[in-house]
């Protein structure tokens, strides 16, 4: 039977999960955590890390330590959010060749989708390590504010990753699936989620066991990283400014430092009233001087500085709410930054109702995409998503302006058809520029994609006319197809290159995941015999000396002890080669040498 | 993935006739469903068989292709018809279905643009049959309406404004009482794919698809019109539970896909519309309750109009009916009563049977009163009968001559033995009984000789004369009377006629002389 999982891929933590029994479960990685941090760095060895390791060594390999990448996923390099983020992350951002950001990490460029694959490479070893088999499927969720070319990254990360993503899905959505399944509720929820990158507000109706989402409203740059990032620019670095005039965001590991403190800070003051950070040797001056960073920090501090952030996600609530027209019976709270006192408080103003507390916020959106794979691929489950698109789709008209085909929060899978015609005489393409947003100005809109009908006749202007059929099917994912109503034949689109990957690209990021998994595979294995072996010496030498108390006196003891001498030698050359065939065959004599030893020690003991 | 069970397959699959097996098309075996339709309801005569599978038709070349005039189908059929491929091969060659091509080549056979070559060995006959007897709602079609039939006009105009989400089509999709899918003509092929999809959703799927057009949203969801929101939501999950792609997502459902899809994309936007605009539901609402409300007026119209026309016609029936029992009824009657009557003439036969033969034996024992008795009821009994009454009337004279001669005898003796009044008696019964001239004659002379009654004398002389005219004797007698009785005139006349037959009758000059000088 095969098994498929639930990636949450978040901003700044991953978690997997996956169906056990008709039940969700949420896996934990070999470090014994829930969620994995969704940080990939590069060692000075060339050795890619991920999760916790990559994190605990980003303060001393800031510049090749990448975290918060989906914040660059599918966004295009002169886009303001990739502004902001060249100028505050220590890794470099470079240009892709199709106008999209990359990553430098040591001498290599890594596209977003690859870093991102990386990560879903890693909650997809920890669900085989937990099944003990292959999984291929998964169903990977995304912030529901997404357009196209950032879900579009998506998917092509889980493809690079080896994982065919049955299903995008929207996360708000995937906590209220966690939420209502297994229970019959009907009831219009509100889901807030405030992770570490992105906030989402989705209105839900759950009725027999059908969620259907009414409205969806969001940020895809607004997010925790953003309350630490107040803390760093508009507490620390302006304080410690102000006081050693040193700009700290000079420095790499002190800008890394920096936010680690302020994260620390920002979760302990969700229970504690205040707190300080203490960071000494933060900077050394142009002498053999070092500066200490030392500075309290009380709620009321933080909420200061962060109140704007969250009247902001409050503003996209109430208009989201307007959208759904419907009245909230209960409101969800999803995303670690949810803890924060504040953003409850204000939630609650919000709303008028005390937001529900049944649900973990850190695991409950892998818990949905487990239910929702699940339910995919079995007929069991009896749950049914209705999501919408939330960006409305068109087409870039006279002057600038945005003609709207489907509306935002449309249901989707949903197709609309527009007929086009020609502006002038023996015209024989048409340019359609495809576009998703809400502004009535196409420039403000993001650009999908420019599709040109060719070889159409020859005729007098408005005379040829072109059926062309937009869809978005449950991904969310657009696709144009055109008929050329002359002749009723499929009209041949040629799509101009979106940002991202081109499809020769993807193929050698492949291949190379490929092989990169088959190195990794071989390595740990080295290191699980190496390990073994040396475990079998440590007790083996352990016990030595009494063994050799015992047999010392006997002519077949002395036989023995030399034996014995000769294996454990010859196993520790084989560890220190790293000979795996050496060592598996050191490992069987250290065995047996172990239980002769053992034998021994029962007779005379 | 969950695969069909075998034996669900093995009821899919069509099961290969043995010794049939034409090479055809590249060596494919051409099978029939064990579950197909034989018979084709291709014409309307009654069955008749078009032909045998088997055979293979092909062009006449006399005919010109370019004069007739023949739709792209036929055409296609005709170049495909090359006197190799059988004709069913030719239902696989083309597109179109069994039904279809067989149509389309009986309609050529009849324009005789196909020749059709028997094949030798087993035969199998398309059986060509009637069409089935149409349903009454197949039979009564009522007339197409325009979309918006019964609408008040100013809600259609702003209806038909928001196009698709307003629109609402002139009959209801679903006719009421017909039965689920009306007549609605399945694409077979669709539901024989070998697909995971029950036979009852295939149904569903070709009958919304076909029909996205054709019904208003309320009858798409299956729900009454109404404007709760919370109705047109629980049965939107309904459908969405049905219709939407993820419920199909693992199964592989070939050409359904694409049609599930298309459902639901259309349900989802009539829904939203709905659901989103209050101002929609109400006018889209009252719209429909209206023309819901003139469709079943035009139905109860039509209904009415065929119950009329059908009690009219029940009633001439029924008169003619009874008319017919009347005449029954009268001609059994007649029958009836003639029969009786028959029976009872029988009866009277038979005993006049009976009254003859007593009578003629009675007559051949000389019994002539039973005889006479016996014959007389036979003719009573059967008046037709002429046997009977010549019989009876030769009874009648007999017994009559019997009578009067034993009554005459009784007079003799009665004179012989003086008694002259007793005599006289008998003798007139006798004469009575058998009119004899000599009896007359005897009588009158009796009377002469007694100087009785004169006249009953005279009468009986003359009845005696008129008997026998020319007898001379009779004559004198009824002179003498005539003398005795002084009517001279008479007597004269006599005594002449006397003269006349002999003249040399003493007896008559002597009266004459006598008569003269009185």
């Amino acid at each position: 039977m095969e098994r498929i999982i639930g990636i949450d891929l978040g901003t700044t933590n991953s978690c997997v999960a996956i169906m056990e029994g008709g039940v969700p479960v949420v896996l934990s990685n070999k470090g014994g955590y829930k969620t994995t941090p969704s940080v990939v760095a590069v060692s000075e060895n060339g050795k890619r890390l991920v999760g916790h390791i990559a994190k605990r060594q980003a303060v001393t390999n800031a510049t090749n330590t990448v975290y918060a990448a989906k914040r660059l996923m599918g966004r295009r390099w002169g886009s303001p959010s990739v502004r902001t983020m060249l100028e505050t992350t220590p890794f470099t951002i470079v240009e892709g060749p199709n106008q999209d950001a990359r990553v430098k990490l040591r001498d290599r460029v890594y596209s977003i989708p690859e870093i991102s694959s990386i990560i879903l490479q890693e909650m997809r070893l920890i669900a085989e390590e937990y099944t003990g088999e292959k999984i291929e499927k998964a169903v990977v969720t995304v912030p529901a504010y997404f357009n196209d070319a950032q879900r579009q990254a998506t998917k092509d990360a889980g493809r690079i990753a080896g994982l065919d993503v049955l299903r995008i899905i929207n996360e708000p959505t995937a906590a209220a699936l966690a939420y209502g399944f297994g229970k019959n509720i009907d009831r219009t929820i509100a889901v807030y989620d405030l992770g570490g990158g992105t906030f989402d507000i989705s209105i839900l109706r759950i009725a027999d066991g059908v969620f259907e989402v009414l409205a969806t409203g969001g940020d895809t740059f607004l997010g925790g990283e953003d309350f630490d990032g107040r803390i760093i620019m508009d507490l620390l670095v302006l304080e410690f400014a102000r006081a050693h005039q040193i700009d700290l965001r000079r420095d790499a590991m002190a800008l890394q430092r920096l936010r680690d403190a302020a994260e620390k800070a920002k979760c302990e003051l969700s229970s504690a009233r205040e707190t300080e950070i203490n960071l000494p040797f933060i900077i050394s001056t142009g002498g053999s001087e070092a500066l200490h960073l030392q500075q309290p920090l009380s709620r009321e501090k933080l909420e200061e500085l962060t109140i704007d952030l969250v009247e902001r996600t409050i503003k996209i609530c109430r208009k989201t709410v307007e959208d759904a027209g419907e009245e909230i019976d209960d409101v969800l709270l999803v995303g670690g930054m949810t803890r924060m006192p504040l953003v409850q408080q204000k939630v609650k103003e919000c709303f008028g109702i005390e937001p529900l507390r049944g649900v973990h916020p850190d695991e409950v959106v892998a818990l949905g995409a487990g239910i929702q794979a699940a339910a995919l691929l079995e007929d069991t489950q009896g749950v049914l998503l209705l999501d919408v698109t939330p960006h409305s789709l068109g087409i870039m008209i006279h002057g600038g302006l945005f003609s709207v085909l489907i509306p935002q929060n449309t249901t989707v899978p949903t197709a609309k058809s527009h007929i086009f015609t020609t502006v002038k005489e023996n015209q024989t393409q048409v340019k359609i520029i495809v576009m998703q947003g809400q502004s009535e100005r196409a420039a403000e809109n993001e650009l999908l994609g420019e599709f040109i009908l060719t070889g159409l006749r020859p005729a007098p202007k408005g005379a040829v006319e072109v059926e062309v059929t937009f869809d978005i099917n449950a991904d969310g994912i657009v696709s144009v197809q055109a008929k050329n109503l002359d002749n009723g034949q499929q009209q041949a689109i040629t799509v101009t290159a979106t940002s991202g990957l081109s499809d020769e690209e993807m193929q050698t990021m492949i291949q190379e995941n490929q092989d990169y998994l088959v190195d990794v595979r071989s390595a740990e294995e080295v290191e699980k015999t190496k390990l073994e072996a040396q475990r079998a010496l440590m007790e083996i030498e352990r016990v030595f000396p009494s063994v050799r108390d015992q047999l010392g006196g006997f002519d077949f003891g002395q036989d023995a002890i030399k034996k014995a001498e000769g294996v454990i030698s010859r196993a520790k050359s084989a560890i220190e080669a790293g000979d795996m065939s050496a060592i598996k065959s050191s490992n069987e004599a250290l065995g047996r040498t172990l239980n002769m030893f053992k034998g021994v020690l029962q007779r005379i003991g | 993935m969950q695969t069909l069970s075998d034996k669900r397959r093995g009821l899919l699959q069509p099961r290969p006739r043995t010794g049939k097996n034409d090479p055809g098309l590249g060596g494919r075996k051409i099978v029939r469903h064990p579950r197909c339709i034989w018979r084709y309801s291709l014409s309307e005569s009654t069955t008749q068989f078009l032909s045998a599978w088997e055979d293979r038709p092909r062009r006449n070349l006399d005919l010109d292709v370019t004069s007739m005039k023949i739709d792209s189908r036929a055409a296609f059929v005709l170049t495909r018809a090359d006197g190799l491929l059988t004709i069913a091969e030719l239902c696989m060659v083309t597109g179109f279905g069994e039904r279809e091509t067989l149509k389309v080549v009986q309609q050529l056979i009849e324009m005789e643009a196909l020749i059709v070559e028997e094949a030798e060995g087993e035969r199998r006959m398309i059986r060509v049959t009637a069409e089935r007897r149409p349903r009454i709602s197949e039979s009564q079609p009522v007339a197409v309406a325009a979309p918006f039939e019964g609408v008040d006009p100013a809600d259609a105009a702003w209806l038909q404004r928001k196009g698709v989400a307003g629109f609402i089509p002139g009959t209801p999709g679903r006719l009421a009482g017909a039965t689920k899918y009306g007549n609605f003509a399945f694409d077979t092929q669709a539901l024989r794919e070998d697909v995971e999809v029950t036979v009852e959703f295939r149904k569903d799927t070709l009958f919304l698809e076909a029909h996205l057009g054709k019904l208003d949203h309320f009858e798409l969801f299956e729900l009454e019109p109404t404007v709760d929101r919370k109705e047109l939501r629980r049965a939107y999950f309904a459908f969405s539970k049905r219709f939407h792609p993820d419920t199909v997502f693992r199964r592989n459902v070939g050409s359904f896909g694409k049609r599930i899809e298309t459902i639901f994309k259309h349900g989802t936007e009539v829904y939203e519309a709905l659901v989103g605009d209050g101002d929609l539901r109400e006018v889209y609402c009252r719209a429909v309750k209206a023309r819901n409300r003139r469709w079943r007026e035009k139905l109860e119209a039509q209904r009415a109009n065929r119950e009329e026309a059908r009690r009219t016609e029940l009633k001439k029936k029924a008169a003619g009916r009874k008319e017919a029992l009347r005449a029954r009824l009268a001609r059994n009657s007649d029958r009836r009563t003639r029969q009786v009557q028959n029976s009872q003439m029988e009866r009277r036969l038979g005993r006049a049977q009976r009254f003859y033969d007593e009578g003629i034996a009675h007559y051949e024992n000389e019994s002539w009163t039973s005889a006479f008795n016996s014959l007389q009821l036979a003719v009573t009994y059967d008046p037709k009968n002429s046997d009977y009454r010549a019989a009876f009337e030769i009874a009648d004279e007999k017994l009559r001559e019997v009578k009067a001669e034993q009554r005459w005898k009784r007079g003799y003796i009665q004179e012989s033995l003086g008694n002259i009044k007793e005599a006289l008696e008998a003798y007139i019964a006798a004469a009575d009984a058998w009119p004899r001239s000599d009896y007359y004659a005897h009588i009158a002379e009796l009377f002469l000789k007694y100087d009785e009654d004169l006249r009953q004398a005279a009468d009986l002389a003359q009845k005696a004369v008129d008997a026998e005219p020319e007898n001379v004797d009779y004559l004198q007698l009824l002179g003498r009377v005539y003398m005795r009785a002084k009517l001279k005139a008479k007597a004269v006349a006599v005594y002449e006629q006397i003269k006349k037959l002999e003249p040399k009758n003493a007896d008559a000059k002597k009266a004459l002389k006598a008569l003269k000088r009185m």
